[in-house]
């Protein structure tokens, strides 16, 4: 039976080496993979590798049973798509912006406004905030509208980085259910990067600890980052 | 008496260039008088303006008369080169081969310009007499090198503040050339800037240096203007040909074939 993702033996990093060695993953749709380990040592450089943002050090990637170098990048990263967990709005309206996927040359639909206003009051967004500019979103809004710019290119498969870092309480709830209704119902594919342990139990069908996959440079960089206090995203 | 116009230029004697350096004294004088602090600075300066122009008129009159395409050819190769340089020096930001990459879009523009204004419009024969191609080719790097910088600038300091917006474009499926099309167009944009402002002001506000000397060396107005326009359209089209050609090459050094952006590899420039 061919996966809908296969990842064997993955090493991420970056310039300086790799970050993470022999990582494994079989997704299938509905499945939500939670991904925990201590927040900056290598969780988002994974994500990207599995994005095609950043080259991997080693291993095989395949989707549904092609590797996935040998499908066109921007159609590959539009069925396996990555959403940073800064929230990156572009200079302009949220619509506009929530329109931006579809004017790509990769794009197989159009923008569907309808689809867009569902999802808005399932994440307790106002539908007034289309036409609002997306600078001025709080920082809870800007995640939730990045959540929703990608749920809506329909994605075989989702990769969140730290999904709710930004939320409150209550939103946090709407993200997830959204998350777990996109996996459910729309039979899409989740991996969830989070260092929020309750988080992951909550709504994730399987979950992966990285801390044994960290390499020792890894580890020491962690190390040194958590000693500094900064939040230590590997860039 | 005879067609004012028709008088040829009257040659400067050694002792009409001391009197001019008197100029120099009067603001070495207010320097000095103001504690500006400028009066070694001035001297250097004036000294170099004299030294620098009295040697290239040399060179160029060797090479004017000698008439030979090496020679024409090493005097462009040297003058792309400090143009290339001069032109890499200025931005903020820059990556490793930008010396290059910016002497590659300076020989390319300049020879395409050059040839089409001395062989095609002007009809000089051969098309690389040094008396015309070299004073236009100064001109044309003189002012790419300008557009090149701007362009330079405003292209890696977009992709370097804003790296993280064109990632978010790739990542939801824009190709490169998607991802890149925002900082490109703002960068060729920035680059043509002062070239159309110019020709927007131009023989109002400024005279042109170029149309100023002919019609010093007694050339008719009308003829000057002439050739003015023709350096105008010129500059003009060799600024947007290397501000884009900058700009590709820029992107096809920072976007790869797997539609990544390594903003990595922009570094700043140590000052």
């Amino acid at each position: 039976m061919t996966h809908l993702l296969d990842v064997n033996a993955l090493s991420v990093g970056n310039a300086d080496g790799p970050l993470i060695s022999g990582f494994e993953l079989t997704l299938n749709p509905g499945d939500i993979v939670g991904v925990l380990g201590p927040s900056g040592c290598g969780k988002t450089t994974l994500l990207k590798t599995l994005a095609g943002l950043i080259d991997a050090v080693a291993g095989r990637i395949t989707f549904l049973g092609r590797a996935f170098h040998r499908i066109p990048m921007p159609t590959y990263r539009r069925l396996v798509t990555y959403v940073d967990q800064t929230p990156i709005m572009l200079n302009m309206s949220v619509r506009e912006n929530l329109e931006r996927p579809f004017t790509y040359a990769s794009a197989d639909a159009a923008y569907d406004p309808e689809a867009a206003l569902k999802s808005m009051d399932a994440l307790n967004l106002d539908h007034g905030l289309l036409d609002q500019h997306a600078g001025k979103l709080s920082g809870g809004q800007m995640q939730r509208i990045s959540l929703l710019r990608a749920l809506l290119i329909k994605p075989a498969i989702m990769l969140l980085d730290e999904p709710t870092s930004n939320l409150d309480a209550d939103t946090v709830q709407a993200a997830e259910t959204m998350i777990k209704q996109y996996a459910r119902q729309d039979k899409g594919a989740c991996m969830l990067a989070t260092h929020n342990v309750a988080q992951a139990r909550r709504i994730c069908s399987s979950i992966i600890d990285i801390k044994p996959l960290l390499t020792e440079k890894a580890r020491l960089t962690c190390k040194l980052n958590n000693f500094n206090g900064n939040g230590c995203e590997n860039e | 008496m005879s067609d004012p116009l028709s008088n040829h230029a009257i040659n400067l004697g050694f002792f009409d260039l001391c009197i001019a350096s008197g100029l120099v004294l009067v603001a070495a004088l207010i320097s000095y008088k103001m504690r500006l602090g400028l009066e070694r600075q001035l001297r250097i300066a004036a000294l170099r303006t004299v030294v620098q122009l009295l040697l290239i008129g040399f060179v160029l009159k060797k090479i004017f008369m000698m008439e030979n395409i090496w020679a024409i050819l090493v005097l462009s190769v040297i003058m792309v080169v400090m143009a290339g340089r001069a032109a890499v020096a200025r931005p903020k930001r820059t990556v490793a081969g930008m010396n290059w990459l910016a002497m590659g879009a300076l020989s390319l523009v300049g020879f395409v310009t050059t040839f089409s204004v001395t062989a095609i419009i002007i009809g000089v024969d051969p098309w690389y007499k040094a008396q015309y191609a070299i004073p236009l080719l100064g001109m044309i790097l003189g002012n790419s090198l300008n557009g090149l910088s701007l362009c330079i600038d405003s292209m890696l300091e977009s992709l370097s503040a804003g790296w993280r917006e064109v990632e978010m474009e790739l990542s939801l499926g824009a190709s490169r050339w998607e991802a890149a099309q925002r900082p490109f167009a703002e960068a060729v944009r920035r680059g043509m800037m002062p070239t159309i402002n110019s020709m927007m002001v131009v023989g109002i506000v400024s005279l042109p240096g170029m149309m100023t000397g002919q019609i010093l060396e007694g050339a008719n107005p009308v003829s000057a203007v002439k050739y003015q326009i023709v350096v105008m359209f010129m500059i003009a089209a060799s600024t947007a040909m290397g501000s884009l050609l900058i700009a590709f090459l820029m992107y096809k050094r920072l976007f790869n074939a797997r539609h990544q952006l390594n903003h990595q590899l922009i570094q700043s420039t140590k000052r």
